[in-house]
């Protein structure tokens, strides 16, 4: 009888070294596509600005359609007759970079300002007199491909740090299922717990602001350039409500992160000690609870809630989507009206217990048992400190040897 | 007529009724696949394994404990019993919750050329000792 054996290739290392280096290929494409492309569109529009003056005729004004695959886009095709040093030109034509885009009444409105006879306002390159233009103004399209570049860029950086750093291994190694089993401390022995870092929750300051400042330094990139593009494109409603909710959230994260900052001005990064673990189904165990005031606060409560939660991903078309559900909760008060600072910590024992009936930590690539500690350190008219701890539940009893 | 198969698994550690299909994690599961056939055919593969996988909102996971090739090549008419006994991972024990449920089963498949393969699947549950 044979077995069916399948031997693993790579080691863990040699697999996240791979996708890295198939994920940094793919990006650098990507951001010297785009980075590229919207370089020399900035660059152009810097040049524009040292143009001079000339006074020029148009010859040429109508709404050219580009129709694709993607849809059908528009773009003012408008030239012009000029004279520079003696020598005419019939070059001149309305922008620098002609960029086709939807909206088809808002380049009818810029062909009917120009039509063909009329003289024209327009800009010349001292250095290359051949180049003219109608339009001077800043686009803020070519900043957009710009910044998708620059992005781009910060990702492969971003990734390369996390795997210098040891965290691609890490990930690879509970992708496959292969969790390193830690010694159980026995009582008596403080294990430091470590903090909770699974996504699709952003649970520490420093991600938090990161991702606040991404997701704000794109939506304002979007809407500035909707913004000043406006005359020659009309957008739908639908664009600029769309828009409003992504500043929204935009502002929300602003507010997160500056109302997270504060908690962070007062207080340092709790620890929490569990005597035992990793822990097994109903076992008790001892939490120890420890956070350091940088400045006199006065604490109205600590709260730690011990939680077992269900995560889901899924894949509907190219949307990656994760839902989760508590399915166990049970929250304590530790320490209530507390005087802390720098020399007196806020320090507090808590017995908790898993219970029999509960579920064992569980990882696999789309789905995930949890249990976890949040600690919610609340302060006197200023933001709540809070944050999430991991446990391991081993699938074991605690009565098993 | 194309060929059926079936799993019966061994009497578990238990033996209340409603515990038939309850087995221990950590410990074996064992039983025989039989397929039954009225005419001779010709296979590729009679496979069996076990394993779990997730079900429920999330895409599916899976995992193996145990994967054999139980047969290769001619099945004459009548009935075959494979054997198999799979020792079991300590974890995860089966669940069933609000997103996710975790199921442990064991698959028999044959594998026939230019044909649907013929599969049959027992669930267990899966519990801790």
């Amino acid at each position: 009888m044979k077995s069916i054996f399948r031997p693993s290739l790579l080691t863990t290392r040699a697999r996240s070294k791979l996708g890295i280096g198939c994920t940094t290929v793919f990006l650098l494409v990507f951001a010297l596509a785009f980075g590229g492309f919207g370089g020399w569109g900035v660059y152009q529009q810097f040049r524009v600005r040292h143009f001079l003056p000339v006074e020029g005729v148009v010859t040429h004004s109508q709404v050219e359609v580009n129709t694709g695959s993607d849809g059908t886009t528009y773009y003012p095709d408008i030239h012009f007759r000029y004279t520079v040093a003696g020598q005419t030109h019939d070059t001149g034509r309305y922008r620098i970079q002609s960029i086709s885009s939807s909206g088809r009444s808002g380049k009818q409105k810029i062909v009917r300002r120009y039509p063909v006879g009329s003289k024209v306002q327009a800009w010349y390159d001292p250095d290359k007199p051949q180049v003219a233009v109608i339009n001077n103004s800043f686009s803020f399209f070519p900043v957009i491909f710009l910044a998708i570049g620059v992005i781009a860029v910060g990702i492969i950086i971003g990734i390369w740090v996390w795997h210098i750093k040891g965290g691609s291994v890490r990930w690879m190694s509970s992708l496959s299922g292969r969790q390193t089993s830690a010694a159980r401390k026995p009582h008596g022995h403080g294990v430091r717990l470590r903090r909770f870092k699974q996504a699709p929750y952003v649970s520490s300051f420093r991600e938090m602001a990161v991702f606040c400042l991404a997701w704000n330094a794109i939506i304002w990139t979007i809407a500035l350039a909707m913004w000043f593009a406006t005359d020659e494109n009309e957008l739908p409603w639908l664009a600029w409500l769309s828009l409003v909710l992504f500043i929204a959230v935009g502002v929300y994260l602003v507010v997160k992160t500056i109302m997270m900052g504060m908690a962070r001005v007062k207080l340092t990064e709790p620890t929490l000690t569990a005597s035992v673990h990793p822990l097994r189904l109903d076992e008790s165990f001892q939490v120890h609870f420890s956070q350091r005031a940088k400045q006199p606060v006065y604490v109205e409560r600590v709260a730690v809630k011990l939680v077992c939660r269900e995560s889901a991903t899924y894949r509907r078309g190219t949307d990656t989507h994760t839902v989760t559900h508590d399915v166990h909760e049970a929250e304590h008060e530790i320490a209530v009206d507390i005087q802390a600072d720098s020399r007196h910590p806020i320090d507090a024992t808590l017995e908790l217990r898993i219970p029999a009936d509960g579920m064992h930590t569980f990882h696999a690539p789309r789905n995930r048992i949890d249990w976890l500690i949040q600690v919610c350190t609340a302060v006197a008219n200023w933001p709540d400190y809070t944050e999430t701890f991991e446990l391991k539940v081993d699938s074991r009893r605690a009565y098993t040897t | 007529m194309a060929p059926s198969i079936r799993i019966e698994l061994d009497p578990g550690p238990w033996r209340e009724p409603e515990f038939a299909d309850y087995r221990v994690c950590g410990d074996t599961v064992g039983g025989h696949a039989i397929v039954s056939t009225l005419e001779a055919l010709s296979c590729r593969a009679v496979t069996l394994s076990v394993g779990w996988h997730t079900e429920g909102r999330g895409d599916r996971d899976e995992a193996f404990v145990f994967e054999q090739r139980v047969h290769e090549g001619e099945l004459s008419s009548g009935e075959h019993r494979f054997p198999f006994a799979a020792k079991l991972s300590d974890g995860p024990m089966s669940y069933a919750g609000h997103y996710m449920n975790i199921i442990w089963q064991v698959k028999a498949q044959i594998d026939l050329a230019w044909k649907r393969d013929p599969m049959a699947e027992k669930k267990f549950y899966a519990v801790l000792p």
